[in-house]
């Protein structure tokens, strides 16, 4: 089990890593490709501190990388050694297993980020205080509070504090 | 100096900067208690309300919260045994057990004490360093100014625990953050994607937004449930008697100066000061058994720390530009968006802002020292709340506040954006504040950096024509050695257990 999880750990530290490295090297083949369309550049131009800073990245993802690939192989090589490779499908099985036993919080998880994005959307056209108390009263419910009454009190006196701070003091255009 | 501070008083003395510091250290007491709501959150989520006060105002509220959360992270340390802030988590070891003996009156008594003094010592320490340094800093070439920001982002990414590649890697990502936009000498655009919004570079707000705000929520959602609930029915603190203090002088000795000297190396922060702080005064005890089963010096030592730290912390940040901890960067990053360049001109050019600030964090002590004492009841019920009611509230007042950056929704997607990336790393031990500081310091490196080699012809050895310069040199040489090899030892450590 304890085997599992830090391959678990690995793989998310593998694909992390190879996210950064990628990174580095977009941002190194834009910036160069870039230059190219500069003629007479000098020694030190607007390319030189991203060149700098994408070969930084790429070298030392390069080095967390390898270091996570190597550590990845030695536990391959713990488990072979150690009893049958595990499949795909019981890796899947695995994850699905693990996405079951924190749906709770995947769903506030994503629940955040998508309400959030979506009341980013809407601010602005929709009356300010009206679009918050319906996005706590939303959000509270998301994070587990179920009494009817204290989400619907608080989220109107919330948001008319908001209104308040917003709105009437600071006047930004979201009414 | 002298006529500084007096100046400094009388602006920070006005009614409505008064009433912004009180505010804000009331509001940073119960920040700071509430697990989960660090203070750079707390700071960060509240910035956008401060866009319309003047520069001195709206750090009057900012630095009031500052200094609240300090002290508010022990109270529920003590009481709850959940500490509010992570400095909070090293009171939690004699705090708790002398709340469990009865005693968390005085457990509570000792803390806020020891906040004042140390609060008070961290202080005159920093109004005594900050105009020499700053003066020291005045004589410095474009080239001097690059060196002293790489320096510093060096020292940051190094001194963050866990991985120092980790670390390393999250300050050249800042570094390329702060790359985007137009190159102010060229005027060239980098990686804009043709986005006009991108034009002016990565917003400085969505961005703090984001790492600080989006980003904790989104890591604290898995212990939302976690709830403080107080032994103590009626909470008081009963402050200990003078003879009480002057005992332990030794421990509240401790806590200061380990406090002031490791809060100043930047990004060390108060929290590791704490735990040395508290260490060493348990080592150099004659009864160290004690230490952990409830005992007043376990109590002082840490609050004095994480206090005085706060006085260490501001002298890189108003001298040097260079934050001591994730709170001053924020600082920093309030002080460009109410238009005030800070680093090693900032003294010269707003020696009001610098006194301000310095005044305002004394002020801040005594305003704790009341509301601390009238208030406690009322906090405790605060603390004892349910997270799930705070942290909507918080949301809309990020979302908003990123939307008020501009009155456009780019902000708003930046910053969310921002917050899933922050969180992603952080899960991977990539520690946001280094991001944050590259985007900071990115572009004053690479600004000076570029008008000094332009103003020597292009010669290299600009950056090490002088003494100062080439102290740089070395310490920035040395510095990248030393971690370079323990990081390379880590790796080689690492390999060798893999393989046992």
């Amino acid at each position: 089990m304890v085997v599992r999880r830090m391959s678990s750990d690995r793989i998310k530290d593998l694909i992390l890593e190879l996210a950064l490295l990628g990174v580095g090297i977009f941002a190194l083949l834009y910036i160069v490709n870039q230059a190219s369309g500069h003629e007479h550049l000098r020694a030190v131009n607007f390319t030189t501190f991203p060149i700098m800073i994408s070969a930084g990245i790429i070298l030392l993802s390069g080095i967390k990388l390898s270091q996570t690939v190597r550590q990845l192989l030695i536990d391959g090589h713990r488990k072979s050694e150690s009893g049958p490779r595990v499949s795909l499908f019981k890796l899947v099985q695995s994850i699905v297993y693990a996405l079951r036993k924190n749906l709770a919080l995947v769903t506030r998880f994503i629940g955040t980020v998508v309400l959030t994005s979506i009341y980013a959307v809407v601010l602005g056209s929709v009356n300010f205080f009206v679009l918050t108390a319906i996005f706590l009263l939303v959000m509270f419910w998301l994070y587990g509070l179920r009494s009817i009454r204290w989400t619907i009190i608080i989220a109107l006196i919330a948001a008319g504090g908001l209104y308040g701070i917003f709105v009437s003091f600071l006047h930004l255009p979201i009414s | 100096m002298v006529t500084g501070l007096l100046h400094g008083f009388a602006d920070v003395g006005q009614p409505l900067n008064i009433l912004l510091l009180f505010l804000g250290t009331g509001l940073g007491l119960i920040v700071g208690g509430l697990p989960g709501l660090s203070s750079p959150m707390a700071i960060v989520v509240l910035l956008p309300i401060t866009y319309s006060m003047n520069t001195l105002s709206a750090m009057m509220v900012l630095i009031g919260i500052y200094m609240g959360t300090k002290l508010g992270g022990s109270f529920t340390a003590i009481l709850m045994r959940i500490p509010g802030t992570p400095a909070g988590a090293c009171t939690m070891l004699d705090g708790y057990p002398m709340m469990r003996k009865g005693e968390g009156s005085a457990a509570l008594g000792y803390s806020t004490i020891a906040a004042v003094v140390g609060g008070v010592i961290g202080w005159i320490f920093a109004v005594v360093f900050v105009p020499v340094i700053a003066y020291v800093a005045q004589q410095t070439s474009n080239a001097d100014i690059a060196l002293i920001g790489l320096a510093g982002l060096i020292i940051v990414a190094s001194m963050m625990p866990g991985s120092t590649i980790k670390g390393w890697i999250g300050a050249l990502l800042g570094l390329l953050l702060g790359t985007v936009g137009l190159d102010p000498i060229s005027g060239v655009d980098r990686y804009t994607f043709g986005s006009i919004n991108l034009m002016s570079g990565i917003p400085f707000l969505p961005a703090l937004i984001g790492f600080f705000g989006f980003t904790v929520i989104l890591s604290d959602i898995a212990s939302l449930e976690v709830r403080g609930e107080s032994l103590f029915g009626d909470a008081t603190i009963r402050l200990p008697g003078f003879a009480d203090v002057i005992k332990r002088w030794s421990s509240l000795a401790i806590g200061v100066v380990y406090g002031i000297a490791i809060g100043a190396v930047p990004g060390v922060g108060a929290t590791t000061s704490t735990w040395i702080a508290y260490g060493y005064a348990k080592k150099r005890s004659k009864t160290p058994e004690l230490y952990g089963t409830g005992i007043p010096e376990g109590v002082l030592v840490p609050e004095a720390a994480a206090a005085a730290g706060i006085g260490g912390a501001l002298i890189p940040m108003l001298t040097l530009g260079i934050p001591g901890d994730g709170s001053t960067a924020i600082l920093l990053g309030a002080l460009i968006l109410h238009n005030v360049q800070p680093g090693v001109m900032l003294m010269q050019n707003n020696p009001g802002i610098v006194y301000g600030i310095l005044t305002a964090v004394v002020i801040s002590v005594f305003f704790m020292f009341v509301i601390a004492r009238l208030m406690i009841r009322w906090f405790v019920r605060v603390f004892s709340q349910d997270r799930a009611w705070i942290f909507p509230i918080i949301i809309v007042l990020a979302t908003v506040g990123a939307f008020a950056n501009t009155n456009t929704i780019f902000p708003v997607y930046l910053a969310i954006g921002f917050g899933v990336l922050g969180y992603i790393l952080e899960t991977r031990g990539y520690p946001v504040i280094t991001i944050v500081l590259g985007i900071i310091l990115g572009p004053i490196i690479e600004q000076n950096f570029r008008i000094a080699l332009a103003l020597s012809n292009y010669n290299w050895l600009t950056f090490v024509g002088r003494w100062p310069e080439r102290i740089m040199v070395i310490v920035i040489i040395a510095l990248i050695i030393n971690e370079a090899r323990s990081a390379f030892n880590t790796l080689k450590s690492t390999a060798a257990n893999a393989k046992v």
